[in-house]
C-alpha cells in the first residue's frame, strides 16, 4: 500500500505539473511582447523579460530597452503571471515601493493595449506587452515589432 | 516651521486632489528646462492611524488610545540620460515622537552605468532585511506595523537612511537565477525628536540623553533570486557604531548620579538573513536578525549588545480588494539571557528579556489608491517597550489594536 501510495502521489504531482505547464503555455500565447520597430532585437528570452519589467535590466542582447506597462486587464494578468511570477497587485506594489524608496521612476503605463501599442510605435527603444489578438490587428502589426519569446 | 508645514500640506493636498494617479509636470516646451529636466514625476501619500493598547504602551503614555500615528510624503523625480535625480519630503508622528516635522526623507543622484554596477549618492534609504527601505510607507503592504523583532521601532531613526554613496546592481547567474546587491558607505541621520534618544535612555547606566550620534558606517545587502520562481533569499549587514551623551544614573562603577556621562557603542554588527516566497496570492516571509556590539565608557567596556530576533509571516490576497496577514515575531534583548535571570539580577522583571508578538492584519482597498486596515497584536514580554512611553512598571502581557487609512498618488 505504501509503495502504491507513493506511485499514486508521484503520478498526481506529474499530472498537476503537466496541467499547470500547459495552462501557462496556453496563457503565454494570449500575450505578445511588442517593441518599437527600430529596436535591435527580434527575439527575447523569458528571463530577460522578467529582468527588464522588474527594472533590474535595461538592455537585452546589448539593445537598450524602456518598458511600458498596461494598467490592468486580462492581458496584464496573464503577462504578469506567466513572465514575472506576480499578481497585478503584487506588481503594482513592487513598483510603488521602488518609487517611494528612491530606487526608480514609475514606468509609463496605459489603460488599454491600443494606447500601449501607439506609444510603443512612437517611442524608440520601448518594449511592452499587449493581447495577442490586438497585436494581430493589421494597423498595429504594421506599426510595431512583435518579438518571439525563447524559454 | 509652521509655515513650512503649511506649504508641505498644501503641496500634498494639491497633489491628492489633482489626480488619483501620479502627477507629471512636463517642461519639454521650455527651451532650457525641456533639454535638461524634461518631465518631473510627482508622487505622494498620506496616512492616519489610531492605536490603543492595554498592558504596556507601544508608542506613548496613556490608555485612551491615540491618533498620533500618521505619515505623509511627497516625492519628485526626473532623469537626464542615465542620470536620475529624485527627492522625497516626509513628515510623520509616532506617539510623542517626530511631531510632524518635515524632513528630507531621501534625496538621491543615481547614475545607471551598467545593469551589473551603477552608482548612487545622497541620502538613501537604508537597505536592511526585506522591507526596511519601505517601512515608513505602509500603504503598499497589508500590515500596519512590520514585525518588531527585525524592524525594531526603537531603532527606526538610526536605520532609516544613510547619507553617503555606493554601488548597486544585478548580477546574472544564468540558470541559477540572479543576485541583487547594494553597498553603501555613509553616516545615518538621527532625528533628535525620534526613537533613538528614548532607546538610549533605556540603558540602565544613563539618563536624560541629549545627543545620539552615529559614526560612518557600512550598509550592504545581497539577495539571490533563486531559480525557484518566487523565492528569494539574502542577507544584510550594518556597522552602526554610535555615541550617546547624557547623565549618569549613579549605577555602581559609574560617575555619581547626575554627572555627565558619554557612552560609545563600538564594534557593532547588525545582520539579517531574509527569505521571501511568493506563490500566487500567498507571500511567505521569514527573517532572522542579530545585533551585537560593546558599550564603552572611555576605554572601559561596561556592557554589551547581544540582541536576537526572528519572525515568520504569511500574507494572502483573498479578493481583489481584501488581503490578510498573520505574523509571529520573537525578540530577545540578550541572546544569552532568554529566560530573564540577568534582568532579575539587575532589578528588572524576567519578562523584560523577551517580546513574543502574534499579530493579525486585514487590509481593504476602497479604491486602487485608498485603503483601510485593522491590526491586532497579542504580546508576551516587555523587552521592546520603552520607559519613555510607560510611566509605571512594565507588564508581561499587552494587547494592541490599530487602525489606519492611507491614500497615495
Amino acid at each position: 500500500m505504501g509503495k502504491f501510495g507513493g506511485v499514486l502521489l508521484l503520478s498526481v504531482m506529474f499530472l498537476a505539473f503537466v496541467v499547470v505547464d500547459n495552462v501557462l503555455a496556453e496563457d503565454a500565447s494570449q500575450v505578445s511582447i511588442i517593441a518599437n520597430k527600430d529596436i535591435g532585437i527580434s527575439s527575447v528570452q523569458a528571463k530577460d523579460i522578467k529582468g527588464v519589467f522588474l527594472g533590474k535590466q535595461t538592455k537585452i542582447d546589448g539593445a537598450k530597452v524602456v518598458i511600458v506597462l498596461l494598467k490592468k486587464g486580462d492581458a496584464n494578468d496573464i503577462f504578469l503571471k506567466t513572465y514575472i511570477g506576480k499578481t497585478a497587485k503584487q506588481f503594482s506594489s513592487y513598483w510603488k515601493k521602488r518609487v517611494f524608496s528612491g530606487k526608480s521612476r514609475m514606468p509609463k503605463s496605459f489603460k488599454t493595449g491600443k494606447e500601449v501599442a501607439e506609444y510603443v510605435a512612437s517611442k524608440k527603444n520601448t518594449i511592452a506587452y499587449i493581447a495577442s489578438s490586438l497585436a494581430q490587428d493589421a494597423t498595429i502589426k504594421e506599426s510595431i515589432k512583435i518579438l518571439s519569446v525563447e524559454k | 516651521m509652521k509655515f513650512l508645514k503649511y506649504i508641505f500640506s498644501l503641496l500634498l493636498v494639491s497633489g491628492l486632489s489633482l489626480s488619483a494617479c501620479a502627477v507629471e509636470v512636463d517642461f519639454s516646451e521650455n527651451d532650457v528646462l525641456g533639454k535638461y529636466v524634461g518631465v518631473v514625476d510627482i508622487h505622494g501619500f498620506i496616512s492616519q492611524g489610531f492605536i490603543k493598547d492595554s498592558g504596556n504602551n507601544y508608542i506613548e503614555n496613556g490608555t485612551d488610545g491615540s491618533f498620533n500615528l500618521r505619515e505623509m510624503g511627497i516625492n519628485f523625480s526626473t532623469s537626464y540620460g542615465n542620470l536620475r535625480l529624485a527627492a522625497q519630503l516626509f513628515a510623520g508622528t509616532l506617539g510623542s515622537r517626530y511631531d510632524d516635522n518635515i524632513i528630507l526623507h531621501w534625496a538621491v543622484a543615481d547614475y545607471h552605468w551598467k545593469d551589473e554596477i551603477s552608482f548612487r549618492g545622497g541620502k538613501m534609504k537604508m537597505p536592511f532585511g526585506l522591507y526596511n527601505e519601505t517601512r515608513d510607507i505602509d500603504a503598499f503592504r497589508t500590515s500596519i506595523f512590520l514585525p518588531n523583532a527585525v524592524y525594531n521601532e526603537n531603532y527606526r531613526d538610526p536605520f532609516s537612511s544613510i547619507t553617503g554613496g555606493g554601488i548597486y546592481g544585478t548580477l546574472d547567474a544564468s540558470d541559477y537565477g540572479s543576485f541583487d546587491y547594494q553597498f553603501y558607505v555613509g553616516v545615518p541621520d538621527v532625528d533628535d525628536n525620534g526613537t533613538a534618544i528614548d532607546t538610549a535612555n533605556n540603558f540602565p547606566m544613563i539618563q536624560n540623553v541629549k545627543d545620539f550620534t552615529l559614526q560612518q558606517m557600512v550598509a550592504t545587502q545581497m539577495f539571490w533570486n533563486t531559480p525557484i520562481d518566487g523565492l528569494k533569499v539574502g542577507g544584510s549587514y550594518l556597522t552602526p557604531d554610535y555615541d550617546i551623551n547624557g547623565y549618569s544614573t549613579g549605577m555602581l562603577g559609574f560617575p555619581a548620579a547626575g554627572a555627565p556621562l558619554k557612552l560609545n557603542v563600538d564594534g557593532s554588527h547588525v545582520w539579517a538573513f531574509s527569505s521571501e516566497y511568493t506563490i500566487g496570492d500567498l507571500v511567505l516571509a521569514a527573517e532572522y536578525m542579530r545585533m551585537t556590539g560593546g558599550i564603552y565608557n572611555g576605554s572601559t567596556k561596561v556592557g554589551s549588545l547581544n540582541q536576537m530576533g526572528y519572525y515568520g509571516s504569511a500574507t494572502y490576497q483573498f479578493t481583489d480588494k481584501l488581503s490578510g496577514a498573520v505574523a509571529y515575531s520573537v525578540f530577545y534583548d540578550d541572546k544569552a539571557d532568554k529566560d530573564g535571570d540577568k534582568k532579575v539580577a539587575m532589578g528588572g522583571k524576567k519578562y523584560q528579556a523577551w517580546n513574543k508578538d502574534f499579530s493579525i492584519s486585514a487590509k481593504y482597498d476602497i479604491r486602487d489608491n485608498w485603503d483601510v486596515k485593522a491590526e491586532l497584536h497579542f504580546v508576551d514580554g516587555a523587552a521592546q517597550y520603552l520607559s519613555a512611553s510607560n510611566s509605571g512598571d512594565l507588564e508581561c502581557y499587552t494587547t494592541m489594536l490599530a487602525f489606519k487609512t492611507s491614500y497615495y498618488f
